[in-house]
């Protein structure tokens, strides 16, 4: 054991300096973008369209060229980073320096929360994060396990998981919301005390990502629920199941871990508003 | 099966999930326990059912099909979709007209996420000893690889990048190279920690015995990937029926079965270890093919849109002819995971989708066995044994 020791010393301090400083890993991204210079669409608006390969390639239904303004043609929280709208405009434009869609480095933080009531630090010490997994592929798990690998080190910045709802501040929710998670979704957030947190990790928890599916009552995601169709057992309150909660959306599929632990930290130091 | 056939006097009953401690996967688990001992393990599964079936029936095209079934399990990603796109070029007769080098791409590619697994899987069993040093230090190689595939192929899982015919990203035989130097340079990193890791003790003797499993019950229970292989059972695809060019590994880089024969937690860790040292090898082939192979961009072997269209029109048109015969039409791909095959048969091709798509996963047969071999051993051992299957729930809940 004095080996692992003495090894673990001598491997020293591999963490990032994040929040500090914005230390990104060479070829993070965390966001893509459209030029409006260069998209044929956009560069001069006319009533008809000039190419929509984008718009009809997207599997999420993240691009609306109508959309006004035009730097929210392409919608955060439904895109999946498959990066086919990169590949296709590439074809359009004929090479990579011409394209009009591309990934950028900067982290998004345009992500706001919804139905956010608390606009002060609300957590004095250490924050406390319990996971739930609604239903997702294990890729979002993964992320947030590697929250905890030397590399991102969220113990020094006093984020831990915690086994227990009863001792957790925030509910990490993963997944597309399956009919079977529902009712335990439920029993794990009734279990959290107040003041709370649901952080919804990755696109299958905002809409379902690639496995969204019409007006099928689950595997939408959690944000899609108005309540009409999700009646909490024991209850006669035909309440949204995030009705008067903190929540906050964080999509892609899946977040980057610095995305993660920005949100969990803006939670932390209540610099969300 | 029911708990009372083997109950004992003082036993008692507790479940575990599907919420679990830490960031754990929805999956319960129903002890049969006198405290220390554990005589029963019943696993329900199917919480997280997503009814993948359908919702890829729906789809509007082939690649929506395969971001699909990358996302049923995100570890598995490359594997799953390697798959799905060998049986789409068996379906459409593309099996012996792809470039040789996209072949030896995705080897390349799927021994990478072979790489990346094993040594999150390390991290886990390492943990699962609580020996934390060598964890961390797995832990933290596992994520320089995540973040070499993030650099070159935008995807920290190597999602998005299998396509039907080729590789989308476009890769230069320079980047190939720093991928090949930068992977190399990690797994000789965590190679010295498997060295220094076997002569640890205290973790060595916590996975010997653990979890045993004998070659009766792997048979019995149709284990797959390294339940099997732990227990002497020969299954690697690459070596049985040989796909893509794994067929041509033996003279060049001796791959043999990592086979081992005691079935415990011990021998599924030693069987991770030889794969990892027999992955970096083909890592080595492949490179060294490429550059034989005068390889240049990995566009240049992508099929094009037009060509994928011809061939999506002549299988509309032959198919009606073929419905004659007694399966129809059909496409069979596999691939061997870092857990085991992968099978994927497709048909009903209706010029844009293929509406019957089967997908199977090794943990399907996997946690039965695991259910089994974790029978009257140690519930202190138990974190040990989960780590050691290593199976995901999404695949087993598609």
């Amino acid at each position: 054991m004095a080996f692992w020791t003495y090894k673990g010393l001598k491997f020293g301090i591999k963490s990032v300096k994040f929040p500090k400083e914005n230390d990104f890993y060479d070829g993070f991204i965390s966001s893509i973008k459209i030029d409006l210079q260069k998209c044929l669409n956009l560069m001069e608006k006319s009533n008809e369209p000039k190419c929509r390969e984008c718009e009809f390639v997207c599997p999420t239904k993240a691009i609306n060229l109508n959309t006004e303004p035009a730097l929210k043609v392409i919608d955060a929280d439904r895109c999946i980073f498959c990066g086919l709208c990169i590949d296709v405009c590439t074809d359009v434009t004929g090479s990579a320096d011409t394209r009009a869609i591309s990934y950028t480095t900067e982290l998004d933080f345009e992500i706001l929360p919804q139905n956010y009531a608390v606009d002060k630090k609300v957590f004095k010490k250490s924050l406390f994060v319990k996971h739930i997994d609604t239903g997702s592929c294990g890729a979002c798990e993964s992320e947030i396990n590697a929250l905890n690998n030397p590399y991102y080190n969220m113990h020094r910045l006093g984020i831990f998981i915690t086994p227990t709802p009863r001792f957790a501040d925030v509910l990490l929710v993963t997944g597309t919301f399956t009919e079977r998670m529902a009712e335990v979704f439920f029993n794990v957030l009734d279990n959290i005390p107040k003041p709370r947190f649901i952080v919804l990790i990755g696109s299958c928890a905002l809409f379902g990502g690639v496995f969204e599916k019409g007006d099928y009552k689950f595997n939408s995601g959690l944000l899609q629920r108005d309540g009409t169709d999700l009646q909490r057992k024991g209850t006669d309150l035909n309440l949204s199941p995030l009705e008067n909660e903190n929540v906050i959306a964080l999509p892609h599929c899946p977040p980057n871990p610095f995305e993660i632990l920005n949100v969990l930290l803006l939670i932390k130091n209540g610099g969300l508003k | 099966m029911s708990h009372s056939n083997y109950k004992f006097l003082g036993d008692y009953e507790f479940i575990w999930g599907p919420v679990r401690k830490g960031t754990a996967e929805s999956i319960l688990f129903n002890f049969l326990t006198s405290g220390e001992e554990l005589h029963n393990l019943e696993i329900t599964a199917g919480y997280k059912k997503r009814n993948s079936k359908s919702i890829l029936a729906g789809k509007r095209n082939l690649c929506e099909q395969i971001l699909l079934i990358e996302r049923i399990s995100g570890l598995h990603a490359f594997a799953a979709s390697l798959s799905y796109c060998l049986s789409i070029e068996d379906f459409f007769g593309l099996t012996d007209k792809g470039h040789v080098n996209i072949k030896i791409l995705r080897m390349f590619f799927a021994e990478l996420e072979r790489i990346r697994n094993h040594i999150e899987n390390l991290s886990e069993i390492a943990e699962s000893t609580y020996i934390v040093v060598p964890s961390a230090l797995y832990a933290y190689y596992a994520e320089m690889l995540k973040q070499l595939s993030q650099k070159f192929l935008k995807s920290r899982y190597l999602m998005n990048i299998n396509y039907v015919g080729g590789i989308k990203k476009n890769l230069s035989l320079k980047d190939m190279e720093n991928i090949f130097n930068s992977v190399k340079s990690t797994v000789n990193k965590v190679q010295e920690i498997i060295k220094k890791n076997m002569e640890t003790k205290s973790h060595i003797d916590r996975l010997k015995t653990t979890g045993k499993i004998d070659l009766k019950a792997a048979k019995q229970f149709k284990a797959n990937g390294v339940a099997a292989k732990s227990a002497g059972i020969s299954l690697d695809l690459r070596i049985k029926r040989p796909y893509l060019l794994y067929g041509e590994l033996y003279g060049e880089t001796n791959l043999k079965p990592a086979i081992f024969e005691d079935g415990d937690a011990f021998s599924r860790y030693m069987v991770r270890i030889e794969e990892i040292r027999q992955s970096l090898n083909i890592l080595e082939y492949c490179y060294n093919m490429l550059k034989k192979n005068r390889f240049s961009f990995t566009a240049d072997y992508l099929l094009s849109r037009k060509e994928l269209e011809e061939l999506k029109e002549e299988s509309t048109r032959l198919q009606p002819a073929d419905k004659d015969t007694k399966y129809g039409k059909h496409g069979f791909g596999y691939a061997e995971s870092s857990e085991g095959a992968i099978f994927c048969y497709i048909k009903d091709f209706d010029g844009n989708i293929f509406k019957k798509i089967n997908i199977k996963y090794p943990f399907e047969s996997n946690y039965k066995l695991f259910a089994y071999g974790t029978k009257n051993t140690m519930m202190m051992d138990f974190n040990i044994n989960e780590a050691s299957y290593n199976f995901s729930v999404a695949a087993l809940d598609k």
